[in-house]
């Protein structure tokens, strides 16, 4: 499970950074499609692979620059604090990421019966 | 589907997915290097290497071999910078906002095309073609506008792209116009004809010379008093018979605050440390993020100066090379009017001009809505202008009469861009004079001073030649005597040059006294910043660059001055309480200056509001009338405290305006205390007013709240509560010019950047940067932080 965590992360920074923002999406699918188990497993590799490639980049971005735009941001959206900005990039990272990792199982386990019938 | 719908915009929230991947959404727009570009770099376009160097305030500095590449770097510069802010006002101009913003800036967008911004742009685009040297400076800018776009890929695209969800179109030519005629309207665009129309048809011509005269009861010229004119005036035709408009309804709901006003000012030599002359300009404009201004320097085969561009235009606007230093204050000189027209019948294809009937015609507006049916709308125009709004629509600022044709300036075209063209490479006081006189829209007073020790001052634009207060009224359309019947020559301008006093001012107001022959309106800033700075100038010697800065930020209020001790003499008749006795004490030891640690001037700004409008809602409240101006009211409470005028009509018995000044004054502390609790801390001026710099599209989080400063409208430093001075500039001439200035903002149009807001701490402290003015590119006074070579590719 790790290891595939691991590939999401790695994966998924490669593809972000020459493609358009939902690569991420085809790499959580494909990791949950061939690489995934059981559906737990599958949801739990999507999440927290995109949750911790999104929020150590954009902690790395916030802190080294002093939270220069994250202040403003949590402003734009009504919120109290910068770091619930940081937040809800992971959490909208991991939702985006166990979804398409669900997915991507899913799709495998229907292919697999559908093969069988 | 969860992903088509984290990519799409939904309501006013961003695409949530797309806005928040910290590779391609709002996390890549933060800057963590202040490197800008490489050492060496490529574009497409340019003719011959370029220079371009970012001094240590990121303002860029271009040396160029040819015109074409200064341009194209002018354009590519500021794009870089201010991509998203071009653009948006540029739609905003051509009222195509509803395209991304939706529906709900349809009826912005309507107003917009009624105007007729569309019909002005293209006319005044088609009349530029004829000057084949300004369309290719236009081209060169837009060229450079567009290679930056074609740099940018959409993780790349401007943070408010990607909050709105939509990406940059190309520029073009066009836009450059579309923005000149952005700022045309923003300090043209208002009228006064309908309500004034109203108070006419309600009060009588004698109340109207009354209450609002043509002269204000005290003035300041800009052209010193008593200057004689040796010209033969333009001959105008008045109509013989006065005019009825069938108009005097209700309308109107809101009146736009005067804000946009500006000091401007030039000593000679005489009257200077250096022997040389002093200049100095603040434009007041509403604070935005990012600001209105772009700080740049532009060197080319044949110009070199520094100033401040408006983001969308080629060329410096204000500024100074090594020979001249120029800025601007608005005009104020009426240049819209309105016609009441008569129409054959309901289809309206034809009304009555000049004794007979003559064709209307229409333009088809397309609105595109974002998530809606694109809208078209059809406007109908006369020779005088377009219908702004028909019969049964709700106004949209509250002074457009229904079915009236308007007539404005902004329609004629112009070349401002030559202008500011020609300004940039004056050398002395002919080629600025030259330089003004292909300007028509908006008119500005042009300060001027050069190291030949001139100094002058035009005040410059077209103007039409009218007979006395022609279009103070709506006027009849089937007149033509009520036609614009032809213009003020050029140079019957007011001007002056070098004049005995020894220095030249403007600040909005009236700009002569009655010898000059022509009419120029009846709405112009009242005396009081214009006075305050001709009194210090009056009286000193000897002035040096940092006296300028001072009295840009001088804070004293001549309008507290002229009323407040007839108001508290009222007051002090009947008891006061112990608190209001507190408060009584406070305004009568103030010293009339609004500076932002005093409470006196939060008592009376409130006092003043309530009192003015205790005295004058009663006749002239109601929707469609206008009140009588500040200073004509302050002359009555002094002059004449019997005036009817202070009766309350609406009671039974009779009141007086010691009765009035003290429920004001109960009132005034009353309100105060209940929002800001007993008088302390929370009284003070600079926070009561609290100057807020708003993001350019409301965007909450992106702009500035709660500033804490001094002054106010009307006051020399007019930093109101979203208006202010929005670039304060100080030229040196002499052998080397010197120059200081500052504007609320910074170079960057990015709030991911560290110069998105730099400048407005010193700003607000009042101080003034020195500006790097290279005299060649490695000319760098060790200031540069980054140079790059540009080659063509």
């Amino acid at each position: 499970m790790i290891l595939n965590v691991l590939i999401v992360i790695g994966l998924g920074a490669v593809a972000e950074w020459f493609l358009p923002w939902w690569s991420i999406v085809v790499v959580a699918f494909l990791v949950g499609a061939w690489r995934c188990d059981s559906f737990r497993d599958a949801g739990v590799v999507g999440f927290t692979g995109v949750s911790i490639l999104w929020i150590a980049v954009a902690s790395f971005i916030h802190f080294s620059s002093h939270g220069i735009l994250t202040d403003g941001i949590a402003r734009m959206f009504q919120m109290p604090a910068a770091w619930m900005v940081l937040l809800l990039t992971a959490l909208l990272g991991g939702a985006v990421g166990s979804l398409a990792s669900l997915t991507g199982f899913l799709f495998q386990q229907l292919r697999f019966d559908g093969n069988r019938d | 589907m969860l992903t088509a719908s984290l990519n799409r915009q939904i309501g006013r929230l961003p695409p949530l997915g797309k806005f928040l991947d910290p590779f391609h959404g709002f996390w890549r727009n933060v800057e963590l290097s202040d490197r800008v570009f490489d050492n060496q770099m490529r574009l497409h376009g340019l003719e011959r290497p370029v220079s371009l160097s970012y001094d240590d305030r990121q303002v860029p500095h271009i040396f160029a071999e040819r015109e074409h590449d200064l341009y194209f770097m002018q354009g590519f510069v500021t794009a870089k910078d201010r991509l998203w802010q071009m653009e948006f006002q540029t739609h905003a101009a051509a009222g195509r906002l509803a395209e991304i913003l939706g529906p709900a800036l349809l009826q912005y967008d309507r107003h917009q095309r009624r105007i007729g911004m569309t019909y002005a742009a293209e006319k005044t685009l088609r009349a530029l073609q004829h000057d084949a040297e300004m369309v290719s400076v236009l081209q060169a800018y837009s060229d450079g506008v567009n290679e930056f776009i074609s740099t940018l890929a959409p993780a790349e695209f401007p943070l408010e792209y990607k909050i709105l969800d939509y990406a940059p179109e190309p520029w073009t030519p066009l836009k450059c116009v579309y923005l000149l005629k952005y700022m045309a309207w923003k300090l043209t665009g208002r009228s006064n004809d309908l309500r004034m129309t109203n108070v006419l048809s309600r009060f009588g011509p004698e109340i109207v010379r009354r209450l609002f005269p043509d002269t204000p009861v005290r003035t300041e010229p800009v052209i010193p008093p008593g200057t004689v004119w040796h010209f033969q005036p333009v001959t105008r035709q008045r109509p013989e018979t006065a005019f009825e408009p069938a108009v005097a309804r209700d309308l109107p709901k809101f009146q736009p605050h005067p804000g946009n006003g500006s000091n401007n000012w030039a000593v000679s030599g005489s009257r200077t440390a250096s022997g040389y002359p002093l200049l100095a300009n603040d434009p007041h404009l509403d604070l935005t993020l990012p600001s209105i201004w772009y700080e740049i320097q532009l060197a080319g085969p044949d110009v070199n100066v520094y100033g401040v561009s408006l983001p969308g235009a080629p060329s410096i606007i204000v500024g100074f090379n090594q020979k001249i230093g120029w800025g601007v204050t608005n005009s104020e000189a009426d240049v819209l009017d309105w016609y009441q027209e008569t129409f054959r019948d309901a289809s309206r294809k034809e009304y009555w001009h000049d004794n007979q009937w003559k064709k209307t015609w229409r333009r088809v507006e397309k609105i595109r809505i974002r998530g809606a049916a694109t809208v078209l709308d059809t406007v109908m125009y006369t020779h005088h202008g377009p219908i702004v709004l028909e019969e049964g629509e709700d106004a949209h600022d509250g002074r457009t009469p229904p079915g009236h044709a308007m007539r404005w300036l902004g329609h004629d075209p112009g070349n401002e861009v030559r202008t500011f063209y020609e300004l940039n490479r004056a050398a002395n006081y002919e080629e600025y004079v030259r330089a003004l006189e292909s300007y028509v829209c908006p008119a500005q007073n042009f300060v001027f001073a050069s190291q030949d020790n001139d100094i002058a001052l035009w005040h410059n634009g077209r103007f039409p030649a009218r007979w006395r207060e022609q279009g103070k009224f709506i006027l009849d359309g089937s007149d033509p005597l009520t036609d614009w019947q032809g213009w003020i020559p050029h140079e019957q301008n007011p001007h002056v040059k070098n004049p005995k006093r020894g220095f030249v001012s403007s600040a909005n107001q009236k700009p002569t006294d009655l010898k000059y022959p022509y009419y120029l309106g009846a709405h112009f800033a009242p005396y009081y910043r214009g006075a305050r700075i001709n009194e210090w100038l009056r009286t000193s010697d000897n002035l040096v660059p940092d006296d300028f800065r001072v009295i840009q930020l001088d804070t004293k209020n001549l309008h507290a001055e002229s009323v407040l001790p007839a108001l508290l003499k009222m007051l002090a008749r009947p008891p006061l309480s112990e608190k209001q006795k507190d408060i009584f004490e406070v305004l009568r030891r103030w010293d009339f200056f609004n500076d932002a640690e005093k409470v006196a001037p939060t008592v009376f700004d409130k006092w003043w509001r309530i009192l003015y409008h205790a005295i004058w809602d009663d006749e002239f409240g109601e929707p469609g009338l206008t009140l009588p101006g500040r200073a004509r009211t302050v002359e009555m409470i002094v002059g004449d405290p019997d005036a009817g005028w202070f009766d309350d009509i609406h009671t039974g018995k009779v009141e007086t305006l010691p009765e009035l000044v003290r429920a004001a004054f109960d009132k005034a502390c009353g309100e105060l205390r209940s929002f800001l609790g007993d008088m302390g801390e929370a009284w003070q001026w600079g926070k009561y007013k609290a100057t807020s710099i708003r993001h350019l599209a409301r965007i909450p989080g992106l702009g500035i709240k709660g500033l804490i400063t001094g002054g106010d409208l009307g006051i020399v430093n007019a930093t109101g509560r979203h208006h202010g001075p929005s670039w304060r500039m100080v030229v040196s001439l002499g052998p080397e010019v010197e120059a200081w200035g500052i504007y609320p903002g910074g170079q960057s149009g990015n709030p991911g950047s560290r110069h998105y807001r730099d400048f407005v701490d010193d700003w607000l402290r009042g101080e003034l940067a020195e500006l790097l003015f290279m005299k060649t590119k490695d000319d760098d006074h060790g200031r540069i932080l980054n140079n790059t070579g540009i080659d063509p590719k």
